[in-house]
């Protein structure tokens, strides 16, 4: 068996608040192999921004482990680190904030390269133009300052500084949430091509789950600081197994007004992660909820197609029949 | 009740900046009937929320409105005084915003910045205005509203906080609601819940709404009436159905393309090129000419008209600014510039 390129061993965060521990991310286990996109989905506050900072070793993780290229990273020193940090990048949702605006534009692009050691000034120069071509923008953008340029010609530069140093994984966070929408298919549609070209790996983290569709290849849903479904993409989309999914998935405003829908849709908000419910954390919206939801958090299961789900009344699986269908009728 | 609440013709507004005058809105015209939702949609920087600024004459500094008439109840709102403008806004008009936090006063509760309004408008007693203030946090959906009206904007979640405003804004059962993205910051579960509270308050309350997004998923899902902005210009209006079936402008099946559909599978997206024109220096034709596919000699020259004339194959109601619809295009110049 291969090693995957990362995986994550019951990964905790929690913070400390005046009214007890805020478990940001709450126990996830999860791997994603060399080259594939896993996407990243949930309501503002699940913790899928918290598990990306944590996984990168923004923060140190309150419990469990985070393996890249199956290097044990949890507790390294920064120095330790250095050399695997250069292996995972980050994008993020506001480029403008991202972007010193006192450098230029090639400064910013070679600045990890420098930091890092690669290479000679002079192949440093034509690596940040062969990059500047790659992303769209073209050389002559080097010498120019990011206030120059539009949104999503900042995206660009930001997603040229976050591949320069060739990593094997790219967190995208919300790379796209900030850009106009004739824009947002650019930007996606560019990713795919590096992803193809580099072998790249990404954690896309998004709230638009209609463009997730797009671009990964599986996608796990989280809900207060744990995952409650991974599977691949389409499996996810066709046949959604855990309620929660299929609740988010029919909030997505459909783009055709003939498939309008007036059923109302009275779901509530999420709980406070400081006052979890018991049991399942999801129970208190759920409309399948019973009293063992309660009483027991059902764990994530691990099935052989790799749809996985932590739910003890999930969704059936499509092509099985329904609970009390009669049987056909023998003629 | 029918006919037209609002109407806006030849709306001009500039953006005077510390690098050049911005050109916001360039003559757009907009008619609003009783109780409709007319969908804004457009990208940033194409005039969709200054239009709807500019109605309720609340620009930013350096804004100012230099051309067009705004027909509201028999009265000019762009000639109005400040002092007759008062009265109407808040309790004929409406309005919502993004950044519900921002436009709440954080030091009051919801129940007195709710009963502000009460009082201002409407010869009420307190104690009334406090009871209609409960009224209206159960007509928003608010769950426990007798306890929560005596809460601070801030023990408030980004979707309640949204609820909130929009109880002030239907305080006095205005006209007219005008919500500026309301649902941008929001997750799609909250979003969805809304959405689906503006169109119930439409319904019992008889108002018209002027939704702003630049989401034409929300504009499905919401709208009755579709108006499509780009480079401070309406480039098409029509019925919502006909807007997504039979789009007439380059512009909007651009936009319709690069939209993902979350029941597709994973088609390929098609971006638009290029970025949105500067509006300190518009193209001098259609504004969208430089990333028009089908863009011909006279589109970057002439600004082609805002069209709804018989012969285009238009639909009832539709109008596109576009030299491929328009039938008094000079022949000449359109069969020049294809050759």
């Amino acid at each position: 068996m291969t090693v995957p390129l990362l995986e994550l061993d019951d990964l905790k965060m929690h913070f400390p608040t005046r009214t007890g521990p805020l478990k940001a991310v709450d126990g996830i286990s999860l791997t994603i192999r060399r080259g594939e996109t896993l996407g990243l989905v949930g309501e503002s506050g699940c913790g899928k921004s918290t598990l990306a900072r944590t996984l990168i070793r923004l923060y140190r993780p309150s419990g469990g482990r985070v393996l890249l290229n199956g290097v044990d990273i949890t507790t390294l020193s920064e120095a330790a680190l250095r050399p695997h940090r250069a292996r995972m990048q980050m994008i993020f949702q506001d480029p403008i904030a991202a972007l010193n605006g006192r450098m230029t534009v090639g400064e910013l692009i070679a600045e990890p390269l420098d930091i890092m050691g690669q290479g000679t000034k002079e192949t440093r120069r034509a690596r940040v133009a062969d990059l500047l071509d790659r992303v769209g923008l073209g050389a002559n953008a080097a010498d120019r300052y990011p206030h120059a340029f539009s949104g999503g010609q900042r995206q660009r530069v930001g997603i040229a500084r976050a591949i320069a140093l060739q990593p094997d994984l790219v967190i995208c966070d919300e790379p796209i949430s900030a850009l106009d929408v004739s824009i947002q298919a650019q930007i996606v549609n560019m990713l795919a091509d590096l992803k193809r070209e580099f072998g790249l790996a990404y954690l896309f983290i998004t709230h638009d789950l209609s463009m997730l569709r797009h671009i990964a290849d599986r996608i796990g849903v989280m809900y207060l600081g744990k995952l409650v479904e991974i599977a691949p993409c389409e499996a996810l989309h066709a046949a959604p197994r855990h309620p929660y999914t299929q609740l988010l998935w029919s909030a997505i405003p459909v783009p055709d007004p003939a498939a309008r829908r007036d059923d109302p849709f009275e779901i509530g908000e999420v709980p406070s992660p400081l006052n979890l419910p018991s049991g399942c954390r999801f129970r208190t919206r759920c409309p399948r909820a019973s009293a063992l939801c309660a009483q027991n958090e059902p764990a994530l299961d691990s099935p052989a197609d790799g749809h996985a789900v932590a739910c003890h009344h999930p969704l059936p699986p499509p092509g099985s029949p329904p609970p009390f269908a009669k049987e056909p009728a023998h003629a | 009740m029918t006919g037209a609440v609002l109407e806006v013709q030849g709306l001009r507004t500039e953006y005077r900046t510390g690098n050049g005058i911005v050109q916001a809105v360039r003559g757009v015209d907009l008619t609003l009937q009783r109780g409709e939702i007319l969908g804004l949609v457009g990208e940033s920087g194409s005039g969709k929320s200054v239009t709807c600024m500019s109605i309720l004459r609340l620009l930013k500094r350096g804004g100012q409105i230099t051309a067009g008439i705004a027909q509201f109840d028999g009265q000019d709102l762009l000639q109005l005084s400040e002092r007759q403008l008062t009265r109407i806004r808040g309790e004929r008009i409406g309005v919502i915003f993004q950044d519900p936090m921002s436009a709440l006063n954080p030091t009051m509760t919801v129940g007195r910045q709710i009963a502000e309004v009460l009082l201002r408008h409407r010869r009420m007693s307190t104690a009334a205005a406090r009871a209609r203030a409960v009224e209206l946090l159960e007509m928003v959906r608010i769950p426990s509203a007798a306890t929560r009206i005596d809460s601070y904007p801030h023990e408030f979640s980004g979707g309640m906080r949204q609820r909130v405003m929009i109880a002030i804004a239907i305080a006095c059962e205005p006209d007219i609601l005008i919500a500026d993205e309301p649902t941008t910051a929001l997750d799609v579960t909250i979003q969805r819940q809304i959405l689906g509270l503006l169109k119930e308050l439409r319904d019992r309350l008889g108002m018209a709404i002027i939704l702003v997004t630049h989401d034409l998923g929300v504009i499905a899902e919401t709208a009755d009436r579709v108006m499509v902005l780009y480079g401070g210009c309406v480039m098409e209006a029509a019925v919502v159905a006909d807007l997504f079936a039979v789009p007439r402008h380059p512009y909007t099946r651009g936009l319709l393309a690069a939209i993902p559909d979350p029941r597709a599978a994973g088609r390929p997206l098609s971006p638009v090129p290029g970025s949105p024109p500067d509006m300190r220096n518009p193209p001098p034709g259609c504004p969208f000419s430089p990333r028009c596919p089908q863009a011909m000699h006279v589109c970057s020259t002439f600004p082609p008209l805002y069209g709804e004339v018989d012969g285009t194959g238009l639909q009832p109601g539709q109008r596109a600014r576009c030299w491929l619809v328009d039938p008094a295009a000079p022949a000449s110049l359109v069969a020049e510039a294809v050759s």
